[in-house]
């Protein structure tokens, strides 16, 4: 009999662990965007979480259009990417032309008011609205063990994204010279890249990983205007544990951060674990600032 | 024929200059060092040829085009390759990797292939270390690195910044010793603290001080210099 329920809670605990690491993934690909913004870019992106929630809009809003479903959500993707290009193409523009901590200062002023201007234009005209990717099937058991196939689906599109974007940033000749624009400027300046450029791919690029978690988000549950700066906040958390210049750290960090969330949330009740997740970022910034991952690109 | 013309350059940081009215001439397939002491502006000069300075006055004419107002990276477009004292490697990047980025340009990029073999048999520990992180080399090996990955680009115009900076004299001396033979394939000009090494591989030397060329000539003139001897090889007149 004991055995019966240590067994059980075991199963119960991997369940939740995968669970964790699904979530995580949402959270890595949440943060990426964020992350690479401001390696390359020197500015935190605090609207980042509203190009989330304008992807799923234009996504509901080209559906109901008549379009198909999948196209209509790629392009909403697409348009997030160009969202963040349009960013670096105009309110951020003047900010550049400041150097060190005003660029950073005033950058973060600019990108908090786009914040709160978006929320209170998609909240004012998209009330009550919400974008959520219905998955037909509603549990998946794999060797003996219950999952939500939507939390699987979002987990998989999280992982391929990403992904990709290691390969791309890893394998592809533009990739690398934005990961060497990352590390070094001047460098990058010596070997022919141009650093404007590759910063304005990277909000193009930090756009559409939003919009590639917008539907992951909207597999896994469901997008909602207004929850832009709670999902900015979970990706500033991500990027602040696994260093706020590293991918590859956001990558691991939001894993790490799902799991302890699924299982914090499964131990001690959901109201508990933004406290817990907020605690290791401050533990984070005491003990490690520039982030447990920081250093590779 | 002039590779590299400099003509009355003044320029600087912050509208302040650092450099005044300098003219600099860089024939084709020779090594042209610019030498002087800790502070004399060197490699303000440099950073101008490369497009990290403001010019204020002056033009700066590479292959018979003026460049004075293009961005650094549209200059090694044209093919010019620095090397700054630096070396402003991609630390957490293989050796490899930062090598090909060295190629990163349209005209470099097509022989890709061919230039990452022809460094590697320039500088054969790149070769066995090319899976190895960059930040993890040491200073002479970074320096090869940084030489191998200007080289990538195909330069016709290779600009040094104070090559033995912080590496012992007998790498430094092995470095110099395979620039000689580059002067047969293209262009090298180096800004040299190091007064002996610069005299050893140099066809031409300038010689800046407080930001104003005050001599020039084939190593066989300067070391007949009054000047030159005593401020500069320690020989008392």
């Amino acid at each position: 009999m004991i055995h019966e329920t240590l067994q059980a809670i075991a199963g119960g605990m991997v369940e939740v662990v995968i669970d964790g690491i699904l979530f995580g993934l949402q959270l890595s690909l949440l943060a990426v965007g964020l992350v690479l913004i401001f390696g390359l870019g020197g500015i935190l992106n605090l609207a980042h979480g509203e190009f989330v929630i304008i992807t799923g809009i234009i996504s509901v809003v080209l559906i109901s259009s008549g379009w198909n479903p999948f196209i209509a959500i790629s392009a909403a993707i697409f348009l997030s990417g160009l969202l963040g290009l349009a960013l670096d193409r105009t309110v951020l523009r003047p900010v550049y032309k400041l150097k060190g901590e005003m660029e950073v200062l005033v950058g973060l002023f600019v990108t908090l008011g786009l914040a709160f201007i978006l929320e209170g234009i998609t909240s004012y005209l998209f009330p009550g609205f919400y974008f959520s990717v219905r998955i037909p099937v509603e549990t998946i058991n794999i060797m003996g063990l219950s999952f939500r196939a939507s939390a699987l689906v979002s987990g998989l599109i999280s992982f391929v994204s990403l992904y990709l974007l290691l390969i791309f940033l890893g394998r592809t000749m533009t990739g690398k010279a934005i990961r060497a624009a990352l590390q070094n400027q001047t460098g990058s300046r010596v070997c022919g890249i141009d650093v404007e450029r590759m910063r304005t791919l990277v909000f193009f690029l930090g756009g559409l990983m939003a919009g590639l978690a917008s539907l992951a988000k909207g597999v896994a549950s469901s997008v909602e205007p207004g929850s832009g700066l709670e999902l900015t906040s979970y990706a500033l958390i991500v990027g602040v544990v696994g260093g706020v210049r590293s991918v590859y750290g956001a990558m691991v960090a939001g894993v790490l951060l799902g799991v302890v969330n699924a299982i914090a949330s499964y131990l001690l009740g959901t109201y508990l674990t933004l406290i817990i997740l907020l605690g290791i970022v401050v533990v984070v910034i005491l003990y490690k600032p520039s982030g447990l991952f920081a250093g590779g690109v | 024929m002039d590779l590299l013309a400099v003509e009355g350059l003044r320029a600087g940081y912050k509208g302040l200059n650092v450099l005044w009215d300098v003219d600099l001439n860089v024939k084709k397939n020779t090594i042209v060092s610019v030498i002087g002491s800790n502070g004399s502006g060197k490699t303000t000069l440099l950073n101008a040829i490369m497009g990290f300075v403001e010019v204020n006055k002056g033009e700066i004419i590479f292959n018979g085009n003026k460049i004075t107002h293009l961005k650094p990276q549209e200059r090694v477009g044209l093919g010019i390759a620095y090397v700054p004292s630096e070396r402003e490697l991609f630390p957490e990047m293989t050796v490899e990797d930062n090598l090909m980025l060295g190629a990163y340009t349209p005209r470099a990029r097509k022989h890709l292939r061919e230039s990452l073999s022809q460094v590697y048999e320039f500088f054969p520990i790149l070769s066995e270390r090319r899976n190895q992180l960059a930040g993890t080399m040491s200073g002479g090996e970074q320096q090869m690195l940084a030489i191998g990955r200007a080289l990538m680009s195909r330069p016709e115009l290779l600009i040094l910044d104070e090559l033995s900076t912080g590496l012992a004299p007998a790498i430094t001396l092995r470095i110099y010793r395979k620039l000689e033979g580059l002067s047969e394939r293209m262009t090298v000009l180096l800004a040299e603290q190091n007064i002996h090494q610069a005299f050893m591989v140099s066809d031409y030397i300038y010689v800046m001080e407080n930001g104003k060329i005050i001599a020039s000539g084939s190593p066989d003139e300067l070391s007949e210099s009054s000047l030159i001897k005593s401020a500069y090889l320690g020989v008392k007149g």
